[in-house]
């Protein structure tokens, strides 16, 4: 038989992030930690030693051995849980999830993260390096498995003849030989219930035989053999394995001080070697050099084959007294039921059920799309809980999702290609209903009761579309607790390091948004809340004595609004310092000395590129990168992102983002003969252009005075290198689309303003490849196709740098906002 | 030695050859790889994109996919000629190291399906023509005429047409 050992890996690696998650939560969530945290921990920790040792992750179990020793410490009292301990623990949580995500193929772990938390826990422990002995990994008894569906196998048949077979003409040694066709055959006679000579009967068999068959034949065949005596005997067939004896593997590990509190191994080898054939190899793996050899320490850990039919529990008994200092896992011999007891001071571990999940035929160890932690969680009412120190409700939630398995039938998983297939389905679906619906508008003139009815079923459908989009659409969508929940970990760690007290509030964690943003908004968020964390929040000192309290809070709320999704990030710290943001905007030449700006678009500044008001560099923020790419990868979203200040008393960060990268809201406008759609997002404002409004710089290029700033102009037209417009002098009476992007505005000038409709994107790489200035094309009501300009692209390509520096003089004349000079 | 099919029928690699649809451009022919042929279209007018080489007529909509149409003349340099009702755009699948495109090519008409056998086929000499001889795989004479065999992979993944490589499809 062979097992799908990936299947295992799979479930073991699946269980051990949950494991993982569990940890950190709970180590989050020590200051209010009773005895039940501490062993949540550690029953966590010792699953995944114990998984990795079973599948050969040694490098895994090893770090997790030492973490869970130091677990157990904490667990007994041996130690205290200091903050600095529980840092440890984190960090350590960290490296085993590196470590394994290096077993699942990804980048190996960093080494110098794993010496230096190794370091530190051997530190906790008291151990010195050389001197600690590492877990052993379990038998691999998976591997084992392996090795024998691997290996031709056989048949162990017990031939119990009755007495009177050879009276009936039968003639054992007849089918031994027949066996013996069908592969190596070794026959083994009992002779136990041979009477003695004076009771003997020559004429009956007082014989029977175990006879072991190497081959690959089936039970069938052999069967067949004693298909004639099948009344005359008792027969057992059973499957050979490579270790055809019956018994158990037992891995025993002790701990080092075992012989100091008055165990003896031996005597334990001794009895056990009672109970049948014992094969003992010792693993002097970790017996340390000469000169760090402590005698009154074991280093030894052993290896026994025991070949006996006892039961399991038998031979635990016989290590029941030392079960809290050593490791006992033990495994049968045969294959055919892999059933792993592992027993470690009592507690039994979740390995047993990765086993039956793994080996039962009718379970699959799926990961639903949708994990029951969001799916069932209820919603924690954030109203009547007050806000606990960096803690977002994720233990309770954890505790959801670790739920029986029997809840996961309310999800399924399902292939994104698949989902993206069936919203392009839709897609068409939606434009072939405007084609009908165009076509009904048309025949509006026409009456009669069929066209009535063609009327209202156009409507019915254009409703039923719309529903069918939407809810298509939703199954993109994931809770953005997804984001959030890594949350909790980084404010704890960032305040810990800047000696800052936080509580992180978070609400709104169920409202949904497009897995696509979402894998996309996690690093901006990552950003803001750091920034909230060390520019935002004084220190405890500094809040005492300005009169808050000594606890800063940062608020995380998700909500929507419209057909947008808002994310706020409010910290109830010292706000901007409006003053210094002038001064350093004096300082790169964002603004000119007498420009008059409210303090609203001042703090605004801070998103722009170079920018960074803190005093050093720290590692956290205040190298000048950050705001500006914040700005930049919202935008990149379709999204936006503004601040608000109160000084003194905090500031508030708004991300909006679009619930999906599948539809945008466009405006479609007209450029010589063709239809072009731009994002409705990026536009500012259109209108018609004035001769007054407009001032000439020498040739074609024009910039336009839009509300005390000078705006540059590009012609669509002459940016698509099409014949110009036949209107009167320059843009007087054009209309003009002002567009912003990363704070830059420029009017385009376009024919036509058409409506305003929701599109559907798609892709132009998918058959060609991308071009600048299109973000990619969709398909109009009459099924023809329509570019989406890309303001971002046309920026670049239609501004030159003459226009945008001509527009940087006279707006530093002016005292408006200049524009920036990174034009290409 | 001519078996003549309809397309449509199985195409399959057989023993004697493999299968071709040749069309027409001014007044010669060319064959491409039948299986690399996913339908025939008429012309309709197709959305332009803005600063594109002449040959590139733009994009169409093929049942929600957009996908860009060349006109094989003014790829190779032909004198336009006015679309009308025989004109057709071959849809083809075009393999390239980043997996399969879908994209048009305007020809004049459509002629003839082959089989050919590999040894009707002779390796095309150095000519000097509009087409570029790196497309050209072969010649085969057909009933009293030259049929330019082209490697549609090779053209259609050259020049402009070719995905930058940052751009994973």
């Amino acid at each position: 038989m062979s097992i799908d050992l990936s299947q295992f890996i799979a479930t073991f690696l699946e269980e051990s992030y949950e494991g993982l998650e569990v940890m950190e939560s709970s180590l989050l969530d020590m200051d209010s930690a009773d005895e039940e945290t501490i062993n949540t921990i550690f029953r966590a920790a010792h699953s995944i030693k114990g998984g990795a040792g079973t599948f050969g992750f040694n490098e895994v179990a090893d770090f997790t051995h030492r973490v869970e020793t130091l677990l157990d410490e904490m667990r007994s009292g041996k130690q205290a849980v200091t903050g600095p301990l529980v840092n440890l623990l984190l960090e350590s949580v960290d490296c085993i999830k590196a470590l394994l995500e290096s077993v699942q193929g990804g980048a190996d772990a960093d080494p110098d993260m794993l010496a230096s938390v190794q370091k530190g826990l051997e530190a906790a422990l008291g151990e010195t390096p050389d001197e600690s002995v590492l877990a052993e990994p379990a038998l691999d008894v998976l591997s084992e498995i392996i090795d024998v569906a691997d290996q031709p196998s056989g048949w162990l048949v017990g031939f119990d003849p009755h007495q009177d077979l050879l009276q009936q003409g039968h003639e054992p040694a007849f089918m031994f030989e027949a066996l013996a066709d069908y592969g190596e055959l070794s026959v083994k006679p009992d002779c136990d219930s041979l009477p003695v000579l004076a009771d003997l009967n020559p004429e009956l068999l007082y014989i029977n035989w175990q006879v072991e068959l190497t081959s690959d034949c089936s039970e069938e065949d052999v069967k067949e053999i004693f298909e004639w005596v099948e009344d005359e005997c008792d027969l057992t067939v059973s499957q050979l394995t490579s270790a055809a004896a019956v018994g158990w593997s037992v891995e025993f590990i002790p701990g080092q001080d075992i012989v100091q509190t008055g165990n003896e191994p031996s005597l334990m080898l001794e009895t056990l070697s009672e109970l049948g054939e014992l094969l003992v190899e010792p693993d002097l793996k970790n017996l340390p050099a000469w000169a760090e050899l402590n005698p009154e320490l074991i280093y030894l850990s052993w290896q026994l084959t025991l070949e006996s039919e006892c039961a399991d529990a038998e031979v635990l008994e016989i290590f029941e007294w030392v079960e809290d200092e050593c490791e006992i896992s033990i495994a049968p011999l045969s294959s055919a039921a892999p059933d792993n007891v592992s027993v470690n001071a009592g507690a039994l571990n979740d390995r047993d059920a990765v086993h039956e999940s793994a080996v039962s035929p009718d379970s699959t160890p799926a990961i639903p799309a949708i994990p029951e932690s969001t799916a069932d969680a209820p919603v924690p009412a954030v109203a009547e809980q007050p806000a606990v120190a960096a803690k977002a409700t994720t233990p309770e939630k954890t505790a959801v999702a670790r739920k029986p398995k029997a809840t996961e039938s309310t999800s399924i998983r399902v292939d994104t290609d698949k989902i993206d297939a069936l919203i392009n389905r839709v897609g068409e679906l939606v434009i072939t209903q405007a084609m009908l619906g165009q076509i009904g508008q048309e025949l509006m003139d026409s009456t009669g009761a069929d066209i009535e009815r063609l009327q209202s079923g156009l409507e019915q459908l254009e409703r039923n579309t719309r529903d069918l989009q939407e809810d298509v659409m939703r199954v993109r969508m994931l809770p953005i607790s997804f984001v959030f929940n890594r949350f909790p970990r980084l404010v704890h760690d960032v305040s810990g390091k800047l000696g800052k007290q936080v509580d992180l509030v978070i609400s709104g964690e169920q409202t949904e948004i497009d897995k696509t943003v979402m894998e996309k908004i996690g690093d901006p968020l990552v950003h803001l809340i750091r920034n909230s964390l060390d520019h935002g929040l004084e220190t405890p000192d500094e809040r005492l004595a300005a009169g808050k309290s000594e606890t800063g809070t940062v608020q995380l709320n998700a909500y929507h609004q419209g057909g947008v999704i808002v994310i706020d990030i409010i910290d109830d710290g010292r706000g901007l310092n409006t003053a210094r943001i002038r001064q350093k905007a004096l300082e790169n030449g964002l603004i000119s000395e007498d420009q008059a700006l409210t303090d609203q678009e001042i703090d605004e500044l801070i998103f722009k590129p170079g920018f960074s008001t803190a005093e050093e560099v720290s590692d956290l923020s205040g190298r000048g990168v950050g705001m500006d790419v914040v700005r930049r990868n919202i935008e990149s979203l379709g999204g936006n992102v503004s601040v608000r200040s109160d000084p003194g008393n905090g500031a508030k960060f708004s991300v909006r983002l679009p619930l999906t990268l599948a539809i945008l809201d466009g405006q479609l406008v007209r450029v010589h003969d063709q239809t072009y759609i731009l994002p409705l997002v990026s536009i500012v404002e259109t209108f018609q252009a004035d001769k007054k409004s407009l001032s000439p710089i020498a040739g074609e290029n024009k910039l336009l005075h839009f509300r005390d700033e000078y705006i540059p102009l590009i012609s669509m037209r002459a940016l698509f290198k099409l014949p110009p417009e036949p209107k009167e002098e320059g843009f007087a009476g054009s209309l003009i689309a002002i567009v912003e992007n990363g704070g830059q505005k420029v009017g385009l000038v376009v024919d036509e303003l058409y409506g305003q409709q929701q599109v559907v994107i798609k892709s132009l790489e998918v058959n060609f490849k991308p071009i600048e200035g299109f973000a990619g094309a969709t398909i109009l009501g009459d099924g023809g196709v329509a570019l989406i300009l890309d303001v971002t692209g046309i920026i670049k390509r239609g501004l030159s740098a003459e226009i945008a520096n001509t527009a940087h003089k006279r707006n530093s004349n002016l005292q408006a906002v200049p524009n920036r000079e990174n034009v290409a | 030695m001519n078996s003549h099919e309809q397309l449509g029928d199985d195409l399959m690699y057989s023993q004697d050859g493999q299968q071709y649809l040749s069309f027409l451009l001014e007044d010669e022919e060319y064959g491409i790889d039948i299986l690399r042929v996913q339908e025939l279209r008429g012309w309709a007018p197709v959305t332009p994109i803005p600063e594109m080489p002449d040959y590139l007529r733009g994009v169409l909509n093929l049942r929600g996919a957009i996908i860009p149409v060349i006109d094989l003349r003014l790829r190779f340099g032909l004198p336009a000629l006015e679309y009308g009702p025989t004109t057709v755009v071959i849809v083809i699948n075009v393999q390239n190291e980043n997996g399969e495109r879908v994209m048009g090519i305007i020809v004049d008409a459509v002629a003839e399906t082959y089989t050919l056998a590999s040894d009707q086929i002779q390796v095309s000499p150095q000519i000097g023509g509009v087409i570029n001889s790196e497309f050209i795989t072969g010649l085969v004479a057909q009933d009293e005429k030259m049929i330019v065999l082209m490697d549609i992979d090779q053209l259609m993944n050259s020049g402009e047409l070719a995905i930058a490589d940052s751009v994973a499809s």
